[in-house]
């Protein structure tokens, strides 16, 4: 059991070293795209006399460029964070920016069952120690089992805030719900085995979860 | 004329990831920019010692040398030379914040050029003035 506990750790590690490592060379590809559109506006700047026409011509696709490598990085440094966090364990973390990169990482997800993420942040909250990725990772469950239920158009809240001496991270569904058909990704129960082994004080009763934290 | 050519800014781009250095420089250079660009660090010692460059745009990570140990190689011989590192990883920044290096900056890949240049021209002033500081 040691070795396996002491295999999976570094399993872990390792997996964050891939996705840091892809989300690294994804970026890189989307520097040359991105110079490589800029240097071709830039001819067609530098010669504006010659073709201003093209210029006209080019502007939209090359500002959809722009705009498409800009969404593509943000995806690729938050990639780039998950995967840095994966290699470490217990640390001092910013819980806004944590669930920040969860909401950005699961946003396709929510999209393709047409759900909203909304993100509700105290701004100046202090820092926490836990293990950012297995609050990702408990935070994810408790959304699975609110996603799951709710028809689409439906909207699921995580809020933080701070009262007094204790940090909460809040999950609210708003919205219609239907019968759960669809199969889980996780077992029944994963969030509060999770809240139970690791000691997250976590409240799970239909609509509304949260993950207290005493300061 | 004269003026504008002693005015040239000159910046090494130091990066392996050769038609993302290449692009930049010839964007740099269509900018007014003595840009050049070289692809690993041993290449990029060989041109500072030949010709100090105002500043050096330093990918972070590249093989055999990475870019913080050149930039400790660069600073223990050419120190006046403002290194501009070059990440794609936004960790790193939040950590490099956390140190305080002498005439260091940094930027997230992929670069916007208005903000090279900016940082550019902004490292060229603080250097212009520590000199003028250092002479008087």
């Amino acid at each position: 059991m040691e070795n396996e506990t002491l295999i999976r750790s570094n399993q872990r590690k390792f997996i964050g070293k891939i996705l840091a490592l892809y989300a690294h060379d994804l970026n890189n590809q989307l520097g040359t795209i991105k110079e490589a559109s800029g240097l071709m506006e830039d001819i067609m700047e530098f010669n504006k006399s010659k073709n201003n026409r093209l210029r006209e011509e080019l502007a939209k696709p090359l500002q959809s460029i722009y705009s498409r490598v800009g969404e593509a990085a943000f995806l690729t440094n938050t990639l780039s964070t998950f995967g840095h966090e994966m290699k470490g364990e217990t640390s001092s973390l910013n819980i806004n920016e944590t669930v920040g990169v969860l909401l950005a990482l699961v946003r396709r997800m929510a999209a393709q069952r047409r759900i909203e993420l909304v993100a509700d942040f105290q701004t100046d909250i202090p820092a926490v120690t836990a293990d950012p990725v297995m609050l990702q990772f408990l935070l994810f469950c408790l959304m699975e089992e609110q996603i799951i239920r709710l028809k689409p158009k439906g909207r699921l809240v995580f809020g933080t805030a701070r009262s007094g001496k204790v940090l909460s991270v809040m999950i609210h569904a708003e919205g219609e719900e239907e019968a759960m058909d669809e199969k889980r990704m996780f077992p029944e129960g994963m969030a509060q085995l999770i809240a139970k082994t690791y000691g997250y004080n976590l409240t799970a009763n239909g609509r509304n979860s949260s993950i207290i934290f005493n300061l | 004329m004269k003026e504008a050519i002693q005015e040239r800014i000159s910046v090494l781009i130091v990066d392996d990831e050769i038609e993302f250095a290449s692009t930049l420089a010839e964007r740099l250079q269509m900018r007014g920019y003595d840009a050049t660009a070289v692809y690993c660090a041993a290449d990029a010692f060989e041109s500072i010692k030949k010709s100090s460059p105002d500043v050096m745009l330093l990918d972070l990570i590249m093989p055999e040398t990475n870019g913080m140990e050149a930039l400790i190689k660069v600073k223990s011989f050419a120190p006046e030379v403002f290194v501009v590192l070059l990440t794609g990883n936004p960790n790193i920044v939040k950590e490099l914040e956390g140190i305080s290096l002498d005439n260091v900056s940094f930027i997230i890949k992929p670069v916007d050029i208005s903000k090279v240049t900016a940082i550019i021209d902004g490292a060229k002033r603080e250097m212009t003035n520590q000199r003028k500081w250092v002479e008087s």
